[in-house]
């Protein structure tokens, strides 16, 4: 699955917005998952991870960090897997360094530019080991929303945020019905996975609501 | 599949915009879903816009029932557990794709687009052609034979997106992608693009190398694997 990989934007914006996903493979690295996986959410608490989602089912606005962590402390998924969102580059250095220290030994990926990502690696004293490299959107791209729209959509990559109620909650903005970040937070809810970010989503619909009529 | 309660429904249209495919409508006053349309994301349901509930899902047969591949909380739907295999995110310590490989991951009707079945088949015939290995833990995969062919009662099946995953060596790189450009103009979707390579011990990417000499635009986007998992695999 490569739903974090084809995020639009400038690279100002997306040097805020750093997917992450951990993962484990079954029958290599999954044993004692719940306690490793329990260990995970400390350290994303610990580096100021604010959202994040467990399992494509359940992520940090449906429920608090504290519950999921108890629930998947009891009950864990083989294969289950945790991802979140960095806001920043330091936020990823310090969460490499503190996987790192935990050596849990299940697979980590960030999603991101690619030259920031290898610089940040560099720091934290870490090689990667593969990349999947994004050529962008193929086909009919007449079929596409506007650019402007597909910044904020492509933040939930099994396009699960319809471009409709991007338009329909700019329009909310503009009427003062819903702050910016209000409408950031109710497209997140829609991502169940928990990789949209909502600091880059309020950041972009702010300007964007001026220009809708 | 995603349905109304009429006797519930007011037509305040609230849940229209949620719609990932625009298939919800308003006639005489109700919200209803156009069952073609519709891609069982159910995003219309978890969102729970409806203040009155209005909004159920119903159970689908098959042929119907696969279009619940949109939704990614559900798994299991094609007997293939999940929505795609590993990809790049355990290559740390699966070694799937090796020094010499790059991975093929086409992501169909994504973004926001949605595909029929039978635009997949195109893509993953023309893969498939020239000599593309189509990885077998994939839920694509388990809808179609060896020679990318689906099913006949699932082709006109439209979904919200679904992967074509494969493998093949480095110097296939520009058959792969020939085979794309001539494939985009046949299909009518978008389909976003990804290929995995392995990073070598000084740093450097073969991949991006192969990609920049055939002159395809390599977005700054990637998805990095920063090779903590263990056991590692060095293959």
């Amino acid at each position: 699955m490569t739903h974090t990989l084809h995020r639009i934007g400038d690279k100002d914006s997306l040097k805020e917005d750093f997917p992450l996903l951990i993962t484990p493979r079954s029958g290599v690295n999954d044993e004692n998952l719940n306690e490793k996986l329990g260990k995970v959410v400390g350290i994303l608490d610990q580096a100021g991870i604010e959202f994040w989602g467990y399992a494509a089912s359940v992520n940090t606005l449906h429920m608090p960090p504290s519950e999921i962590r108890e629930k998947l402390i009891k009950h864990v998924d083989r294969g289950a897997r945790i991802r979140g969102v960095c806001t920043g580059r330091d936020q990823v250095k310090q969460l490499l360094t503190l996987l790192q220290e935990a050596d849990l030994g299940l697979s980590v990926t960030i999603s991101g530019l690619r030259e920031e990502i290898f610089s940040v690696c560099r720091d934290a004293g870490l090689m990667p080991h593969s990349v999947n490299l994004s050529l962008g959107i193929w086909g009919k791209k007449k079929l596409l929303p506007p650019r402007e729209v597909l910044e904020v959509t492509t933040m939930c990559g099994h396009s699960l945020i319809s471009p409709r109620l991007v338009t329909a909650l700019l329009g909310d903005i503009k009427k003062g019905r819903k702050t910016p970040k209000e409408a950031a937070i109710t497209l997140a809810k829609l991502c169940p996975c928990g990789v949209f970010n909502i600091k880059r989503a309020e950041k972009l619909l702010t300007p964007l609501s001026d220009t809708i009529s | 599949m995603a349905k109304v309660k009429k006797d519930l429904c007011t037509g305040c249209g609230l849940c229209l915009p949620y719609c990932t495919v625009g298939a919800i409508i308003l006639v005489d006053g109700k919200a209803i879903v156009d069952e073609d349309l519709c891609v069982e994301c159910e995003v219309c349901i978890r969102s729970e816009v409806c203040p009155r509930k209005a909004l159920f899902a119903s159970q689908l047969l098959y042929p119907k029932s696969i279009k619940v591949i949109s939704n990614p909380s559900v798994t299991k739907v094609t007997g293939i557990p999940g929505r795609g295999t590993d990809e790049v995110k355990t290559n740390d310590v699966t070694g799937r794709i090796g020094r010499s490989e790059v991975g093929i991951c086409i992501d169909m009707g994504r973004p926001n687009t949605g595909v029929y079945l039978r635009d997949v088949e195109k893509v993953a015939k023309a893969l498939i052609k020239v000599g593309v290995k189509i990885e077998k833990e994939n839920p694509c995969t388990a809808l179609m034979t060896e020679n990318g062919e689906f099913k006949e009662e699932v082709k006109n099946l439209r979904v919200l997106s679904i992967i074509i995953e494969g493998k093949t060596n480095l110097e296939n790189l520009p058959s792969v992608v020939e085979a794309l450009k001539f494939v985009e103009k046949k299909v009518d979707t978008v389909f976003s693009v990804g290929v995995i390579g392995r990073v070598e011990p000084d740093g450097t990417l073969p991949v991006l190398e192969t990609l920049r000499q055939l002159k395809i635009e390599v977005r700054p986007n990637s998805k990095v694997n920063v090779g903590l998992g263990r056991p590692l695999c060095s293959r």
